[in-house]
């Protein structure tokens, strides 16, 4: 095959023909030849990936030699057919290694060979050979027990560098003189990392000459990441760990007769210390032999950072030191760090014990409950922490990267290594391999990763070789882009197009294998398909487990009834499934996740828009995942409405509607439908919580305004009914003009519901008809009663949509009272009744359904009553006993106070409780503080000065915490909730919900007992009127005690609130 | 799933030792040591699964998760007990506590040992302990209405000829150190009866296991002796209480973060800031490091206990003392905290310590000026102009104190710090209902 002149270049061949054939004259006339000029050697040149840098690093190397050494080069070149190409081709690359033949001329002689490679594949890169050419350098015994170097110093540095760098340019240009470099790439990385290996261990060599009692340790130096797994790249940081060990002298201890064991523990502490200083020093000196300054440039990094304890821990350690570490105190993804660790250099049997004891740790490791989740979260932050500017130029990191590839080999060795040592391999070619032939993936799965990891890493390599500099970024000059692809490609198409096209596809291709192969083979097993994928079910249904299944067994026929059969669902579904499975995995529960889309599938499988989205909108397929795994309340609502699911393809329809669009709706359908109204308002109604539902457990909501829209959307449906209801009944009634009005009380009064509030309310009517007589009063009085229990059945009655169960227990004189009213009864009740705890349950009243004017007329009799001039102190004695009275006896048996969310300790009712009072006894002279809104009011009072802004603090974040926690448990449970949830998954769905990180439950859990602590301080200090010192005994003395025989009143109240 | 070594290890010697139970320790809210026995056969399942326990009937564990918890051994702490000895080998390993689902327990004080020691590593610190474990031996521990009798009559540094004390120390050393505890020093102390034994400085979490260990092996080689071993913090009237005087370092990496070369005492800024934080949180720790009605009159009734809160260099008075150590031994630098009695659960009061000296790190507490005189000596007015305060007067005063603290709050985590405020509220109210002999003593024949 005859390489091919890229045809975009100019026909000399030579970016700057002139320059570049002025350098190859300039090297003849040194030489005293015209071999360089010659069109042979020009055709030759032209072929480098960059030919002008060729044409300067070949000149430069001839202006480097003495005379005889150009004498010398002129010879190779005739002898030696390789010895130009492999010079121009090196110098046409790489900068770096011009820089030392520059530096060191002779080196330049390693090409004058005729063999087909100078390093890669020949006897001199057996490893043991690669560390005795690196010691010869430093003039150290490579067979002794313990080698100690006869060059020291800066001479030292130097020599191992050098003869490093020999090896370097002969690997090299090996490398780039393959024509298919993808296939030796593996080859390449491990005889970087066997040289590496050589160099650590002969600088360690040199650091045992110059450190003062370095016979008394025993110093190995293990390797972890790239170099452990003996796929280093060009140039990489070299990352180790140190162990050391005292040299046993042999010396009998000396004992004293009666043993002080004191100074005995003291001595060897003593020892110890002066050993780990030893054993430092030498590392820190090893390191810089590799790295430090010196005449000849560092080599590269030697990076002990994931040393136990990182930066903060000792640089070296001894064994056990290790083995306690990774016992108790390592994290997570440090096991993963040591999966691929390997000694390397230094003490080979204690290099050995390390690895047995340390290795098997990470085994047990990965078997820990929640290990495979947090491997899995740390790799999205990876993700996460690249810059976007260069997200799509990385190779490495960034998404359909190497990374990925490494990762998704490594997680499958995690969860599958545990009981298969055949896949307990590390080098990362070789466990996609092991993966594929033992079945975990496909082989054709396994071998499309390899080909493209190795494209990959060959990119890396020639990104890195032109300056020995590392990096994973492409470039963005065009000019370094050509020379890139030409250096890349050997043969055919050597353009920068070509380059990127290849790189695409490739990281396409890596992304969606990365997502799938986890599950891919799953469905396959799932469908009985083992032949072609040979994961046994078993293995399907271990990995299911890892990943969080609980029970695999059903998953698995989930999964089987999703993906069989030809229709078009089927086969859509085949492709979907496996990306969903792994957001439901990222779920709370995610059974209960693929239960939910099992059932929403079948439900809509034949409608083609649901198809068409599953297959076409990663995003609503990703918040359908979200909204199934952690809402079973959603979940129910999208079962009946599965209609629905096409809002998640546009968060334009999550948006919580405008309250008056809503209303102008519904006024739509009474107007058109009449008294037949109603359950078409219900459907209405419920697809609207549905869809503030689905902002909220999707984040699109602000979630603080979430109770206030359910609010507004009750009053609007309660106001339609109440008008379809008239419009019925009205008709043929006979009893004369009149106004109805519905008052909402407590959590709907104040506006701040949950998704399962009851419409606490009270019904108002006025007649509007002169003298009316005692007949047509009482035919009045029994049809508004008539309509109260008609908007009471239609809207509680059971049905296909979520009914709103109407309470009006709360109207005066509870259920003994009438259950409408008429205005002037009110007003004479509360003329007779005007106790404050009635007055206090009024500051909720809202009117929110009915005639205007009879609304107002309602608002304006109770103002008086609910914001007086003043409040009496037996008053507030009455109230605050009565809130005494309450916490003792309405908690439910068994209950912890600390967790209930309506009553308990600084929650809700304590902070409205107390709010409540400041309102009463300030907003008679303050209009601003007459609102029945909770934070409303509290802002108000902040704003008034008549409560201290750290304390309104305290109480906002405790009553937003408890009512928050309240929507997200009932989101999740699709059932009310009293408590925080004492069940540690349900715990963690509703941390979730709140935006608490994955795994963070008990996170919650302390904040909320640590925001509702400090709100019943301040509510004890404001509302009880304690001081500090009594709050505490007296918060014990209330959760503690029980109060005896309570009376009726007092019962009959606390029922309200 | 394969074992590790460590695990590996256990269950070899387990075999070659013929062990024929392994006890499963751990500690409660109080301080109390529990244990679980297991015999051989269920090892291997202990390792892979824990062992399933009802945390309802271990004081402070019910709280947060009504369900079972798990026991997971730590194989790094298998020990022989020596004291069981070779007729019936059994060995013993402390526990962490999980939930159900996998998360370590919030209410296993070891776990928030655990918690804190990382929030120190996380800073860059690792946290370390040297202990003077004071305890009384008497000769019975049936009392019959009568004060306990202690074993002798000597005093400080006394050496008992063939006395009790002195062989009894001999044999605790001896087995200490054969379960892996080294001991730095021994002596009497000044109480007749009373020993004390400082253990060998150890990472925080380590030494905590360790005096938990610690109290059984004082307590097995009592029995052993015929005496009766009491950590009771003021057992008799007349004679100092048990303190547990803890040295306390902090190390960046290699370097001793509490040591600076020329500075005051060699004591670092980092050091100051962390005997500031200390000094500043006592009052609403002490409820832990102090932890029962008992505690408060070791702590008010002088033999030395630190009753006022401030710092000095010999001041043999002061709660935090800064020890002299040898110029040089730059390891060496620790600060002296004197309020802790031999009753304290060892994790949570690491705990608070670590939390406290931290805080004064981070919010870069001012160290007050020491106290040169014996406070004990000043008059209330003198203290008061000298910013002196003092120690929490009783149980109820500390447990009014740690009830505002933010600091324990956040230490303890929420479920634990409420079951501590709870469980010492109730100990004060049943202390508050007893009629004493004093009383009758003082009122029934006057009044």
């Amino acid at each position: 095959m005859s390489r091919q002149v890229d045809p975009a270049r100019s026909r000399s061949g030579f970016g700057d023909s002139r320059r570049a054939r002025g350098f190859l004259a300039e090297a003849d006339e040194l030489l005293g030849s015209e071999t360089l000029s010659s069109p042979v050697s020009v055709e030759l040149i032209t072929q480098a990936p960059d030919p002008d840098a060729a044409a300067l690093g070949i000149l430069r190397t001839i202006e480097a030699l003495d005379e005889d050494g150009q004498r010398r080069f002129a010879a190779a070149v005739d002898e030696h057919s390789n010895f130009l190409p492999r010079l121009s081709h090196l110098a046409g690359t790489s900068d770096a290694s011009v820089d030392h033949f520059v530096r060191r001329p002779e080196a330049v002689f390693l090409l004058a060979s005729e063999d087909q490679t100078l390093l890669l594949g020949t006897e001199a890169a057996e490893p043991e050979k690669l560390r005795a050419h690196l010691f010869e350098a430093v003039g150290a015994d490579p067979v002794a027990e313990v080698p100690v170097a006869s060059v020291t110093g800066e001479d030292a540095v130097v020599a191992l560098r050098q003869a490093y760098r020999d090896l370097l340019v002969q690997l090299t240009s090996d490398d780039l003189g393959s024509l298919f470099a993808n296939e030796i790439v593996c080859d390449v990385s491990a005889l970087l990392a066997d040289m590496a290996a050589a160099a650590i261990d002969a600088a360690l060599a040199v650091a045992r000459a110059e450190t003062e009692e370095a016979e008394t340790v025993r110093l190995a130096v293990i390797a972890m990441g790239k170099c452990g797994a003996r796929e280093l790249n060009y140039v990489s940081d070299v990352d180790v760990v140190y162990c050391w060990a005292p040299v046993e002298t042999g010396e009998p201890e000396t004992s004293d007769e009666d043993t002080d064991h004191g100074a005995q523990a003291r001595k060897l502490a003593e020892l110890d210390e002066s050993g780990a200083r030893t054993a430092t020093k030498l590392a820190h000196r090893l390191a810089e032999v590799i790295a430090g300054y010196a005449p000849e440039p560092p080599l590269w990094e030697v990076d002990a950072a994931l040393r136990p304890e990182g930066k903060n821990g000792p640089l070296v350690r001894k064994l056990e030191e290790f083995e306690h570490y990774y016992d108790k105190i390592a994290h997570n993804w440090e096991f993963q760090a040591l999966l691929k660790a390997r000694p390397i250099a230094g003490d080979r049997d204690l290099g050995a014990a390390w690895f047995e004891s340390l290795n098997p740790h990470v085994w047990t490791a990965s078997s820990r409950p929640g290990f495979i989740d947090e491997v899995r979260r740390m790799r999205i932050r990876v993700v996460d922490l690249i810059p976007a500017k260069e997200a799509k130029r990385q190779i490495k990191l960034g998404a359909g990267g190497l990374r990925d590839v490494e990762f998704s080999a490594q997680l499958l060795q995690l969860v599958h290594g545990r009981d298969d040592e055949a896949i307990r391999v590390t080098n990362t070619l070789e466990l996609l391999e092991r993966l594929g032939e033992r079945g975990y993936i496909s082989s054709d799965d396994a071998a499309d990763l390899s080909e493209s990891y190795r494209f990959l890493r060959t990119v890396e390599h020639r990104l890195q070789i032109p300056r020995m500099r590392r990096t994973a970024l492409l470039p963005t000059q065009e000019k370094k882009m050509r020379a890139l692809s030409r250096s890349v490609y050997a043969l055919g198409d050597r353009s920068p197009q070509r380059l990127k096209e290849e790189r695409e596809s490739r990281s396409r291709r890596i992304r969606a294998l990365h997502e799938q192969i986890f599950y891919r083979p799953i469905l396959e097993a799932a469908a009985g398909q083992g032949a072609i994928s040979r994961l046994s079910a078993e293995s399907a249904r271990e990995r299911l487990s890892a990943f969080g299944y609980r029970d695999p067994k059903s998953a698995m026929k989930h999964i089987q009834a999703l993906t069989t059969g030809v229709s078009r669902a089927a086969m859509v579904q085949k492709q979907v499934l496996p990306a969903l499975l792994d957001w439901f995995s990222n779920g709370v529960d995610p059974d209960a996740g693929l239960l939910a889309f099992r059932r929403l599938s079948e439900s809509l499988s034949t409608s083609t828009w649901y198809v068409k989205m599953l297959r076409d909108s990663g995003v609503a397929a990703k918040s359908m995942a979200h909204v199934l795994s952690l809402s079973s309340f959603a979940t129910e609502l999208l079962l009946r409405n599965p209609s629905a699911v096409s809002w998640l393809d546009d968060q334009t329809r999550l948006q919580l509607q405008e309250p008056e669009d809503i209303e102008a709706r519904l006024r739509g359908i009474v107007d058109r439908y009449g008294h037949e109204a109603v359950p078409a308002v219900r459907a209405r109604y419920s697809r609207e919580v549905l869809r503030i539902a689905l902002s909220d457990i999707l984040g699109i909501a602000d979630r603080r305004d979430i109770p206030k829209q359910l609010a507004i959307l009750m009053d609007t449906a309660i106001d339609a009914t109440v008008r379809a209801v008239r419009a019925g009944l009205d008709a043929d009634a006979e009893v004369g003009e009149y106004e109805f009005a519905i008052i909402a009380m407590g959590r709907l009064g104040g506006a701040e519901i949950g998704y399962f509030s009851d419409a606490d309310v009270m019904f108002a009517f006025r007649s509007l008809e002169k003298n009316l007589d005692a007949d047509a009063r009482s035919k009045l009085s029994s049809h508004v009663r008539r309509v109260a229990l008609e908007v009471t059945n239609q809207l509680g009655s059971a049905g296909p949509s979520r009914p709103i169960e109407i309470d009006a227990d709360l109207r005066p004189e509870g259920k003994k009272g009438p259950l409408v009213r008429s205005l002037d009864s009110y007003a004479g009740y509360y003329d007779k009744w005007s106790e404050p705890w009635e007055a206090q349950a009024l500051l909720r009243a809202r009117p929110i359904a009915g005639e205007q004017t009879l609304r107002d007329a309602f608002t304006e009799l109770i103002d008086p009553l609910r914001y007086p001039d003043e409040v009496p102190e037996s008053s507030l004695r009455q109230m605050r006993r009565l809130k005494a009275r309450m916490e003792s006896e309405r908690l439910p048996r068994g209950a912890d106070p600390n967790r209930h969310l309506k009553l308990g300790r600084g929650s809700l009712s304590d902070v409205e409780w107390t709010i409540q009072l400041l309102q009463m006894q300030h907003a008679a002279d303050n209009p601003a503080l007459r609102t029945t809104e909770t934070l409303a009011a509290l802002d108000a009072l902040v704003a008034a000065g008549e409560i201290d802004a750290e304390d309104a603090e305290i109480l906002s974040e405790a009553w937003l915490l408890a009512t928050g926690v309240r929507s997200a448990v009932t989101l999740f449970r699709g059932r009310t909730a009293a408590a925080l949830p004492s069940d540690s998954a349900e715990l963690e769905a509703t941390a979730r919900l709140l935006d608490y990180e994955p795994g963070c439950g008990q996170d919650l859990f302390d904040d909320y007992l640590g925001a509702t602590r400090r709100a019943r301080k301040v509510m004890e200090r404001l509302f009880y009127d304690f001081d500090e010192e009594q709050a505490g005994s007296h918060a014990h003395a209330a959760n503690r005690g029980h109060v005896a025989d309570p009376d009726e009143f007092a019962r009959g109240y606390s029922r309200r609130f | 799933m394969s074992m590790n070594r460590q695990q590996e290890y256990v269950l070899s010697t387990v075999e070659d030792r013929d062990v024929k139970f392994i006890r499963l320790w751990f500690t409660d809210v109080l301080g109390q040591l529990k244990s679980v026995a297991i015999v051989p056969a269920e090892l291997e399942g202990a390792f892979r699964e824990g062992i399933g326990f009802d945390g309802s009937s271990v004081e402070g564990f019910s709280r947060i998760f009504e369900a079972d918890m798990v026991l997971r051994p730590d194989p790094a702490t298998f020990a022989l007990l020596p004291w069981r000895g070779d007729t019936e080998p059994t060995a013993r390993m402390f526990c962490d506590i999980y939930d159900p689902d996998g998360t370590p327990s919030a209410s296993d004080p070891r776990n928030v040992l655990k918690r804190q020691m990382k929030i120190a590593s996380d800073r860059g610190f690792t946290f370390y302990v040297h202990p003077e474990i004071e305890f009384y031996l008497f000769k019975s521990g049936h009392l019959g209405g009568q004060p306990p009798v202690p074993v002798d009559t000597a005093g400080y540094f006394d050496h008992v000829d063939g006395g009790t004390a002195h062989n009894f120390r001999r044999s605790a050393v001896q087995m200490l150190e054969s379960m892996g505890i080294s001991v730095e020093f021994s002596h009497h102390e000044a109480g007749p009866g009373q020993n004390e034994i400082d253990l060998r400085y150890a990472d925080g979490l380590t030494m905590a296991d360790n005096v938990m260990t610690f109290r059984t092996v004082i307590r097995e080689v009592a029995l052993e002796q015929g005496v009766f071993a009491s950590f009771m913090p003021k057992p008799l009237i007349d004679e100092p209480g048990n303190g547990m005087h803890t040295h306390v370092s902090l190390f960046e990496g290699d370097e001793n973060a509490f040591y600076e070369p020329g500075a005051e005492y060699q004591l670092s800024q980092t050091g100051r800031q962390f005997v500031a934080g200390l000094l500043e949180h006592t009052p609403e720790i002490s409820a832990v490091t102090n932890q029962y009605v008992n505690s408060y009159k070791r702590l008010w009734t002088g033999h030395e206990a630190p009753s006022y809160i401030c710092w000095g260099h010999r001041n043999r008075s002061a709660l935090v003392r800064i020890p002299q150590y040898k110029s040089g031994k730059a390891s060496s630098a620790r600060v002296e905290y004197r309020g802790i009695d031999s009753s304290a659960n060892p994790y949570l009061t690491y705990s608070l310590m670590l939390a406290a000296g931290l805080k004064g790190i981070e919010e870069g507490y001012e160290l007050p000026d020491e106290a040169e005189d014996n406070v004990w000596l000043l008059s209330d007015h003198e203290r008061r102009a000298l910013g002196i305060s003092a120690m929490p007067v009783s149980l109820n005063d500390a447990v009014a104190k740690m009830e505002n603290s933010e600091l324990v709050a956040e230490t303890l985590g929420e479920a634990v710090f409420e079951f501590v405020l709870r469980n010492k509220m109730q100990e004060w109210v049943d202390y508050r209902d007893q009629v004493t002999p004093h009383e009758y003593r003082r009122h029934f024949n006057t009044i």
